[in-house]
């Protein structure tokens, strides 16, 4: 809300004090102010001075121009009296009070005024309309002011040549504060300032018929408007709004339209309560009707658009046809036009979270509409009304019937509240004195019985629904004694802080793959639904059927992912199409799946409801060197044996041991897989734990990578967690010195290297205390379809140094086991 | 051999002091390896002066022979030292003249090892966790695809408050199948979290005070440009215990802000309206940039809103069955990468989610 400083100062005490100040008062008491605005001409004083009240004293036709005037303006002794001013406009006489600029004033739009010769006659200032004070749009002609104004008076004591506007940041429990009086309020509760009464002076006369003979009101659905209030205003003269009405609701941001709706409006911003008014004479059947529209009935909006109703719409209506859409907007049927001359005023009060379903119903929301839907005091609607109409008698030339139609009529008032000035010291943790307490809600209008020793009465004042309870009472102590009164104290309790074991293995995984050079990335959960789609993973999988969104922002983020590999896919794609070199990344977060639902608690849901299970899942992606070419020495290419050591190197980081086996039947579930570049990695006593291989380089291609090899792992977060972290035990280093053997053996290429150390393992007996392929050769020097892999065996033992013998039988052992298992021979 | 033994031994034996005097000057003029060798041999080899010296000695007269064989073996012990002083100088001078000539570029580039990085949502999380376990804390989690109940209803937020309409929220479209058929058109229950408050409800839920709890992790709002992202990451902490007050929050989240931010650094709290917390505050920590006089970057306010916090509202306490009259508490959140773009000066919340190598190795 933009509230500006001449009109806020007009409801409270602040002479003396600035803009700023006031603003600190605000946004330390809970009225967050986003800004000061200076609005109008530059503020400086000299710039101010040189904006005065004049008087025309003569006003003839220029010599040399048709279209223009020649005037002299009396602008006071102090100003130099009498100047020469050429003028375009047409619309005042001789003898008119006028707004003058003299010569070196910079106006609201930045133009600096100079005295000059317009066709051969000197002007010397300027004589302004609303537009050049910034007020409206565009003005046809000048500002005529009233004539009781001093001629040589600074402008500035009338209207605001400059204003300041406070920007508000209003809160949505706070629906008093969305009305310049409502501020006014705050800012005297919060200063100790004194506040004036309530702008709602009613008319100085009436006359006429009473309100109630020209217009009935009923209430047909009193849920949706407990409070209509409605009255008449006879014989007004529509036409454009004095300046200073003007440039209020200009500087409160919104556009001034003639001086009926300008008074509505006023009224609305000064004192919160939302009106309209109707053509006395396009109400048919001299009844306004409140009642839910029927399912498809329409109205003609004042936007000229055709709107459709649905049955829980609120609407105001005659006896044929609904006239406004409730508290929202209007229609074309009922609306004052420039022949209006009667007026049905309307106060009311509308449900709250009806007109906010109707605002997302209908796509409109207004100035009224949104203070309709924070919920408004039933109890303004008589001010508003008198308000309003003393302000149409004085500026529209109206004269108000006597009396106004209430239907609804006053709501009860609120209930008393339990208050403890103790409780609130309690939970403020800084005293506040009672009878300071009592002050500060007594200057919020609540009313204080006091009751007993520990503890008083408390009536909230009806503007106020976000008083209901005791905490609410203390919220407002504490907020306008000031949170700044608060010491900086800690909690003094005694529980132990600690990460939790998966916690723990989250940051040791993280800490291990940034090790290997790997970048972390996080890529968004949702996805498009067709992400999956070159994965060519087998029908009624369950990754197949993700968790789908019903209102997404856009297709692609319109599913949540089932696997981390297509998000990191588009990272790699996206680091290539920036020119970065092709990036190795992973990633940890949940994906969701519905194969294991999990029911809602009862309290929590309606029966049945359920919500899919979100397993943490690990996924790396490699699709270029991990270290660079440099004059070093080239960087090693990616390949599967990279990715895997990746792994290795994640799970011996929380103390797993990993096992690789080939993927065997499980392969159709990972299509999307190089078929001989792939592996199922377990470790014990985890159990299976992912896999990891080459992605095909069509689904690569697919993905938009086109030239790089890509590699990827994914694992289960889940099951690495609760077999991590072991403790591990203590091996002794052992007394006496390992012996090492190197054995280069010849097998066929299908025999899995890891089953030829196995066996070596075994065969040799408990002194071997590792095996190690630390070679592979296949070339001419082995047959065509057999590799040669060299072994390092370490032996040890930990009663005695080895001597040949025991060397040469281990090794004796080994090589006739490996014959006999795999028709090895050694090289 | 110092001059005082030189002199008696010129005195007693003054054959074996030349041949000592000689030697010795033999050694030491040798100006390379070779040469020492030759000297050596020439010094104290079996056809040296000394050796013949010493050789002679049984035909000596026998009152002379201890004195002479004495000084002899001291000679040879002396020079055979002398030999090798002067091999180990020797050598150390060819080693320097040889490492005179091994002279590298030091300017060129240092052997690279490859450096992942973190991603700086994940290091900005970990900071604060570290923070508040040093507090005493526990990190909580919980689902994101979650209940309507946990995220608003038991948070006291009202059946029509605008977060939870289909503009602000991203609603799921549940498994129906496993639903009976009055449920299917209440399809308002199942919802992408807005916040992570859900998880303090869990928790307190399934825990009587003490709670002293962080949660963390994505949460989700339908909005999207330079400021917002749909998926975005959020901290919030929970403490219900006997006898918490405002002041508590107040001095647990400026200990927080020192921590984070710097020791220098101050807060300050406004009032503000939050459904779940009364009294509700926002805490602003003073802008790093300007010292608080007032830049661009703190909207000439000198101040950066950094978290929305307040106290537990009772209406929350009965959805878990705690009693307002016993315990209290305070709760507060914040947005982990708008903590992350305050400290680290990061213009743009998007630059988290483009994913640009560039970017993440920065952190």
């Amino acid at each position: 809300m933009r509230v500006p400083f001449s009109w806020i100062k007009e409801y409270v005490a602040w002479e003396g004090n600035t803009v700023e100040e006031m603003a600190e008062v605000l946004t330390m008491s809970g009225t967050e102010v986003e800004g000061i605005h200076w609005v109008g001409a530059p503020r400086d004083p000299e710039n101010l001075a040189r904006f005065v009240v004049g008087k025309v004293l003569t006003k003839e036709k220029h010599p040399n121009a048709d279209k223009l005037n020649l005037c002299t303006v009396e602008v006071g002794e102090g100003n130099g009296g009498v100047r020469q001013i050429v003028c375009g406009a047409h619309n005042f006489e001789a003898g008119a009070t006028v707004p003058v600029s003299l010569s070196g004033a910079v106006l609201e739009n930045g133009l600096k005024l100079r005295k000059a010769n317009l066709r051969g006659v000197e002007s010397d200032g300027m004589i302004l309309s609303e537009q050049e004070l910034g007020y409206e749009q565009k003005s046809p002609g000048i500002a005529v002011l009233p004539d009781e104004w001093t001629v040589g008076a600074p402008l500035q004591d009338y209207l605001p040549v400059s204003e300041a506007v406070l920007e508000l940041e209003l809160t949505s429990n706070r629906p008093d504060c969305f009305s310049i009086y409502g501020i006014a309020r705050e800012v005297a509760a919060a200063a100790r300032v004194e506040l004036a009464p309530p702008p709602v002076a009613p008319p100085a006369a009436f006359g006429g018929a009473p309100a109630a003979e020209v217009v009935q009101v009923e209430i047909a659905d009193p849920d949706l408007c407990p409070r209509y209030g409605a009255t008449v205003v006879r014989g007004v003269t529509i036409e454009d709004s004095p300046a200073w009405l003007k440039a209020r609701l200009t500087h409160a941001g919104m556009r001034p339209i003639n001086n009926v709706v300008d008074v509505t409006n006023y009224v609305m911003l000064a004192y919160g309560q939302p009106l309209h008014a109707f053509d006395a004479g396009k109400i048919r059947g001299g009844k306004l009707i409140v009642r839910r529209a029927s399912a498809g009935e329409r109205i003609v909006t004042l936007d000229g658009v055709q709107r459709t109703l649905d049955d829980e719409m609120l609407v105001i209506a005659d006896v044929e046809r609904p006239l406004v859409i409730a508290g929202v907007f209007g229609s074309q049927d009922a609306e004052i036009d420039e022949h209006t001359t009667d007026l049905v005023l309307e106060a009311a009060t509308f449900s709250g979270p009806s007109i906010l379903r109707t605002e997302l119903h209908t796509g409109i929301r207004s100035e009224a509409s949104n203070r309709f839907e924070k919920g408004i005091d039933p109890n303004l609607v008589p001010g508003a009304l008198d308000f309003a109409d003393r302000l149409f008698a004085e500026l529209c030339g109206g004269t108000v019937a006597p009396g106004m139609v209430d239907a609804g009529g006053a709501p009860p008032a609120p209930a008393p509240l339990r208050y403890r000035p103790a409780r609130a010291d309690a939970l403020l943790g800084y005293e506040v004195p009672s009878a300071e307490q009592a002050g500060i809600l007594r200057r919020l209008e609540c009313e204080i019985y006091e009751s007993d020793a520990g503890g008083w009465t408390v009536t909230p004042p009806t503007f106020r629904p976000d008083l209901t309870r005791e905490v609410d009472l203390i919220e407002e102590v504490g907020r306008i004694a000031g949170y700044g009164r608060a010491p900086e104290t800690l909690p003094r309790h005694a529980t132990a802080g600690a990460l939790t074991v998966p916690q723990q293995v989250r940051r040791a995984v993280r800490r291990a793959l940034a090790g290997c050079g790997l970048h972390e990335v996080i890529t968004y959960t949702f996805i498009g639904p067709d992400a999956l789609a070159p994965l060519g993973l087998p029908e009624g999988d369950v990754r197949l059927d993700p968790v789908r969104l019903s209102n997404p922002m856009s297709v692609e983020q319109s599913v949540m992912r089932t696997m981390l590999l297509p998000g990191l896919l588009k990272a790699v794609k996206d680091n290539i199409d920036k020119l970065n070199d092709p990036p190795n990344l992973f990633e940890i977060g949940n994906v969701y799946l519905w194969d294991e639902p999990v029911p809602a608690p009862e309290h929590a849901a309606e029966p049945g409801a359920m919500l899919p299970s979100e397993p943490e899942a690990l996924a790396i992606v490699l699709s270029g060197p991990i270290g660079s070419d440099e004059w070093t020495g080239a960087g090693r290419p990616t390949d599967f044996y990279t990715l895997k050591g990746c792994v290795d190197r994640l799970l011996s980081s929380v103390g797993l041991t990993a096992d690789y086996a080939p993927l065997g039947e499980e392969a159709a579930r990972f299509p999307y897989l190089h078929p001989g570049k792939s592996a199922r990695v377990s470790a014990h006593p985890a159990g299976d734990l992912g896999v990891l291989g080459q992605v095909r380089p069509d689904v690569a291609a697919a993905y938009g990578i086109e030239d790089q090899a890509v590699y990827t792992a994914s694992l289960s977060m889940d099951r690495i967690a609760p077999a991590a972290l072991r403790t591990t035990a203590f091996e002794d280093l052992g007394a006496y010195p390992p012996a090492t053997q190197d054995l280069a053996v010849v097998v066929s290429r299908d025999v899995p290297a890891a089953a030829v150390v196995e066996q070596s393992r075994r065969a040799g007996g408990k002194l071997v205390r590792s095996v190690r392929v630390f070679d592979v050769y296949e070339g001419d020097q082995v047959p065509a379809d057999k590799r040669s892999l060299a072994l390092r065996v370490v032996m040890r033992s930990p009663e005695r140094t080895l001597n040949d013998k025991d060397i040469s039988g281990v090794r004796a052992k080994i090589i006739k086991a490996l014959e006999r298992e795999f028709q090895a021979t050694l090289r | 051999m110092d001059d005082a033994q030189l002199q008696e031994l010129k005195q007693r034996a003054p054959g074996l002091a030349a041949i000592y005097r000689t030697g010795r000057d033999t050694i030491l003029r040798a100006h390379d390896l070779a040469t020492l060798e030759q000297a050596r041999i020439q010094v104290l080899g079996r056809k040296s002066p000394l050796t013949e010296f010493l050789r002679a000695i049984p035909g000596l007269p026998a009152d002379e022979r201890p004195l002479v064989g004495k000084g002899g073996n001291l000679i040879r012990k002396e020079l055979d030292a002398l030999v090798e002083e002067r091999e180990a100088e020797l050598k150390r001078e060819a080693l320097s003249a040889s490492l005179a000539h091994e002279r590298i570029d030091v300017t060129l580039p240092g052997q690279s090892f490859p450096a992942g990085h973190e991603h700086l949502i994940t290091q900005t999380m970990r900071e604060v966790e570290d923070i508040f376990i040093g507090l005493g804390y526990s990190i909580a989690e919980g689902p994101e695809v979650e209940l309507d109940y946990y995220n608003f209803t038991a948070l006291n937020t009202p059946p029509s408050h605008p977060a939870r309409s289909a503009h602000d929220t991203f609603w799921i479209v549940e498994q129906r199948e496993t639903m009976p058929e009055a449920v299917l058109d209440a399809d308002r229950g199942v919802l992408l979290r807005t916040h992570t408050s859900p998880v303090q409800v869990r928790v307190m839920e399934r825990q009587k005070p003490p709670v002293y709890v962080l949660c963390l992790g994505k949460v989700y709002r339908r909005d999207s440009d330079a400021t917002h992202t749909p998926m975005f990451h959020q901290v919030e902490g929970l403490v219900v215990d006997e006898g918490i007050t405002l002041a508590d929050l107040k001095g647990t989240v400026a200990h927080f802000a020192r921590r984070f931010f710097g020791p220098d650094r101050t807060i300050r709290v406004r009032p503000h309206f939050f459904p779940f917390t009364e009294p509700s505050i926002e805490v602003d920590v003073d802008c790093g940039l300007c010292g608080g006089k007032g830049c661009r970057s703190c909207k000439h306010s000198g101040w950066l809103e950094i978290m929305g916090a307040g106290m537990v509202d009772p209406a929350v306490y009965d959805f878990v069955d705690y009693d307002p009259e016993r315990v209290s508490g305070f709760a507060f959140g914040m947005g982990v990468e708008r903590m992350a773009m305050l400290k680290h000066g990061i213009p743009d919340l998007r630059l988290f989610y483009e994913n640009d190598v560039r970017f993440l190795r920065q952190f």
